[in-house]
Order: structure tokens, then sequence, then C-alpha cells
């Protein structure tokens, strides 16, 4: 199966759901859609749940994918949309990831986070006065429930009820996590030095 | 242009709408693997599921179900068969209860005083 360099207007149109549908009665061409419609997502997700781990990610994304063909012949409308299926797995990929990272490190000091995977705190990056390497670094620094809703509120860009749903949470725990998580990002940034360059004058 | 973070927050919607602005490309290499999987794990066209599922029907709870019938129809066949091609032994016997005419009548119940000879009422 080619994916298709570029949807076709009929296909393309389809929600997730019914692309997977079409998928699940053989339609290899609504797999390539839904492929290079979810797979950028899960991969800008994932990297920074995972704290710029691209390899890693990786992974998590074909994962996912993999586990979304699986359930394809059993997908019902109307109980969860895809995206918010997609991003409650890759959520769970990335949680797994992280506990046996957390694990490793407990074993021998030779496994401490390096700084440069963007995973070594808040400091370095604003060394390197790279606004997105200090973002992820202070994401880093964040407890992981925290970090989820503050990636899906304020950088996938979904609505409260829809992170609820991803991450089997009440609406005021996500609003909870997300105001917390601002905090300790705004504290993580401003703590050294209170200020970052964008690099260029505007 | 330099972002203050402080605690208004509000640089920090400024690096949010930055980071949402960095764009993930997949790889040519991660989409093939993708591809790859959804080739392996797509289910098969309806027309070839509906005759698998017929044969594991056949196979499973349908077989007990289609060995009755195969019994009962088998047994409809040899019945008619005897009945229109009856062995030799068979049609002698056939021949002597209903067809010879020497045999006038065939008595299957015995005669009561048959039975107990030296009782004379």
């Amino acid at each position: 199966m080619e994916m298709p360099p570029d949807c076709p207007t009929a296909t393309g149109a389809l929600s997730d759901a019914a692309l997977l549908r079409r998928y699940a009665t053989g339609d290899a061409r609504a797999a390539g859609v839904l492929a290079q419609r979810l797979v950028p997502r899960i991969l800008g997700y994932a990297t920074r749940l995972l704290g710029g781990d691209r390899a890693e990610a990786e992974d998590v994304a074909q994962e996912t994918m993999l586990r979304l063909w699986r359930v394809a012949p059993d997908w019902r409308d109307g109980e969860a949309q895809v995206s918010t299926w997609m991003y409650r797995v890759a959520t769970n990929l990335c949680t797994d990831r992280l506990r046996r990272r957390v694990r490793r490190r407990s074993v021998t000091l030779d496994d401490a986070p390096e700084v440069a995977d963007g995973a070594g705190g808040a400091e370095a990056g604003l060394i390197e006065a790279d606004r997105h390497g200090a973002l992820h670094a202070a994401l880093g620094q964040l407890p992981d429930r925290q970090r989820q809703a503050v990636i899906l509120r304020h950088i996938e860009g979904m609505a409260n009820p829809d992170i609820a749903a991803v991450m089997k949470i009440g609406v005021e725990a996500v609003e909870s996590l997300t105001a917390r998580g601002r905090r300790a990002l705004a504290a993580a940034l401003a703590g050294r030095k209170g200020e970052i360059g964008y690099g260029r004058d505007d | 242009m330099a972002v203050t973070i402080d605690e208004s927050g509000d640089a920090l919607d400024q690096l949010f709408a930055a980071e949402r602005a960095v764009s993930f490309r997949a790889s040519p290499a991660l989409m093939a693997r993708v591809a790859a999987d959804a080739r392996k794990l797509q289910p098969r066209p309806v027309r070839g599921a509906a005759l698998g599922q017929r044969l594991r029907h056949l196979l499973t709870g349908g077989l007990r179900g289609g060995f009755a019938v195969a019994g009962m129809a088998g047994a409809a066949l040899a019945g008619l068969w005897l009945g229109l091609v009856p062995p030799a032994p068979l049609a002698d016997v056939t021949d002597a209860l209903w067809q010879d005419e020497s045999v006038a009548s065939v008595e299957l119940i015995p005669d009561y005083d048959d039975m107990l000879p030296g009782v004379t009422p």
C-alpha cells in the first residue's frame, strides 16, 4: 500500500472515523490518508512528552497507529473520537517509557539524563537562549500528569473536556493540572534568568 | 525581541504559540513502517470475510447439525433403495409375507389353545 502524496478531495474530506471504517472494509487508500493526517500529530505530541527524544517518539507513533489498525474492525462511532483515542494511547505509551527511563536511572548513575535530549532542566535551555529547547526542558521538569495536561491544552490546542477524556479524569482536575503546570512552568523558566531571547529582532 | 517570563504567564502564551507553529514531519521510513503495519493488519474485503465466516461456521457449530441432517438423508435414501431394489434374501421374505399366493393368511398371534395343549375347557 502506497501512501498517497496528497489527499484527493473526496477522501481527504472524510472524518477520521469514516476513514477508519473504509480501512476496515478493505480500502487501502483510507489508511494512507489517515496516516498522513495522524502520524505527524502523534509524533509531535510524543516528542514533547518524551522530552524531545525523536527516536522514541517515532516508536510511540508507530505503535499507536498499529493499535488503531487493530481496533479498526471493532470501532464504534460515537463512543470516542479517533483523535481522542489516539492521544490516550500515545499518552499511555509515553508514560510507560518515562517510567522505564526513571527505573533505569535509579539503577545506575551512568544513565543520568543527558542535557542534549532536552530533559535536563530549564537551565540548559536558558543557556542556549533557545525558547524551543527551554520550553521542552521546562516541560520535562513537570510531573507527568501536569506535563500531559499542559501540552494537550496549550500546544495541541485541545478543549478541557477532550483532555479529560484523554486523561480519564474530570474537567475540574484538568483545569487544576493545567493551572499548576503553567505556574510551575513559569517558575522554571523565570527562576534562573527570567528572560528568553528569541534570537532575532522583530 | 526578548520575552520575559513573569507570573502573569503572557510570555508563556507566546512560547506556546511558537511551539504550536513547530511542525513535526514524519520521516519516510516511519511512514513506510506505518503503511506496512496497516497492510498487514487490514481486514480482507467483505466477500472474502463472508466466505471465511461460512467456512468457520461449518467447521465449528454448524458441523454437528450438518451431521444430523446428513444422517437423516442417508437413512431415507437407504430405505428408498431397499424398497425399489431389494436384495435377494430380503425379496424372499417380502414375497413370503406379502406376495406368495400359497399363503392365504399369516397368523402373527398364536391361538390361545395352541399354547396350552393339555388343557381343555
